[in-house]
């Protein structure tokens, strides 16, 4: 019995068609990272090492262009996922690369292209939030100034009118801008008329107790005026003391009181 | 600094890469990952990804078929 393996015209020896199998299956295990080489004059063998060489060469090119494609997609959809946890992290300036998006394939150039946009949608979102909230805040500000005006009436005697709702943040408003007027003009005399104040509760006259003890501490003579009959009735009602602050008609009453006390001080002298 | 590991042994490339993309989130700059594979093409495909996503390649070792890459965030 011979030991050739022998297929028409092609004639291998035994060790030849075991080490030509062997090769073979080598290939497939290194990834076709290696290629046919055995040594022999067998022009048969060498036949088929050239021909298997060459459609290994040929698979691995196709292989490799298919493993660059796929890893490029893999590296875009990397740098797709830094950018999401970017902006999860709060940088909303991040973006993909036009470089990378160039080199990317049809759907991720779409999909990086749709989340630069969203991203930047959001980021417009948010930056108009911002102007809102600005003018709100600017708003704010200036309703608080104009919630507490103050007026120089006389030389030393400024005046305070209180219209609407007065509340703790007000109030400390009212004081704090009143103070610091005080101390600025370096008055004497200050006048909290309250015409334009028509609920009093007990918080809100301790508020202003608070503000005229306050103003008082400076040096200052200070006359609350405008008190309306409704509320005159709801101090009474409700057991305020108001005793320990002075109080008169109107502004115009105010006004004369501090004339006139002005006047007595200058003749004491 | 905090040492995270993924082990990606069996998967084919770019498989490994991938999960490296989806463990981004939840490491933090500064901390290491050290990623094994033994996919024929990683440590080529780990150095491209270090250097597209920026981050520090600070070493690779072999053991047998396995690749380990140390990646700073």
């Amino acid at each position: 019995m011979t030991d050739n393996i022998d297929q028409g015209s092609v004639t291998l020896s035994r060790e030849e068609y075991d080490a030509l199998i062997a090769g073979i299956h080598r290939i497939g295990e290194r990834e076709m990272t290696v290629r046919l080489d055995i040594e022999s004059d067998n022009v048969a063998l060498n036949g088929v090492q050239t021909a298997v060489n060459d459609l290994v060469n040929d698979l691995d090119r196709h292989l490799t262009e298919s493993r660059d494609e796929t890893m490029e997609i893999a590296l875009s959809m990397s740098e797709c996922f830094a950018v999401l946890d970017s902006v999860r992290q709060g940088n909303l300036d991040a973006r993909i690369s036009d470089e990378s998006i160039a080199k990317a394939d049809d759907l991720m150039q779409q999909f990086a292209t749709t989340l630069n946009t969203t991203i930047a949608d959001i980021e417009s979102q948010i930056e108009t939030i911002q102007r809102q909230q600005n003018t709100q805040a600017a708003m704010e500000n200036l309703v608080r100034q104009l919630q507490t005006p103050i007026l120089q009436l006389w030389d030393d005697v400024l005046a305070l009118p209180v219209i609407g709702m007065v509340d703790s943040r007000r109030s400390q408003d009212m004081m704090e801008t009143l103070l610091k007027e005080i101390v600025n003009h370096r008055c004497k005399y200050v006048i909290i008329d309250i015409t334009g104040v028509e609920i009093v509760d007990t918080r809100t006259a301790d508020h202003f107790v608070k503000v005229m003890k306050s103003a008082e501490l400076l040096g200052t003579r200070c006359v609350m005026t405008g008190i309306r009959p409704a509320v005159a009735q709801t101090l009474v009602e409700l057991g305020v003391d108001l005793s320990s602050i002075r109080t008169l008609r109107n502004l115009e009453e105010g006004l004369r009181d501090c004339l006139r006390d002005m006047d007595a001080r200058k003749a004491s002298r | 600094m905090t040492t995270h590991t993924l082990d990606a042994k069996g998967m084919r490339c770019p498989q490994p890469i991938l999960k490296i993309t989806a463990m981004l989130p939840k490491i933090a700059a500064g901390d290491v990952l050290e990623a094994t594979a033994d996919c024929a093409t990683f440590e080529d495909d780990v150095r491209k990804w270090c250097d597209r996503m920026n981050k520090t390649l600070l070493a690779v070792t072999k053991d047998g078929d396995a690749t380990t890459a140390q990646i700073q965030f």
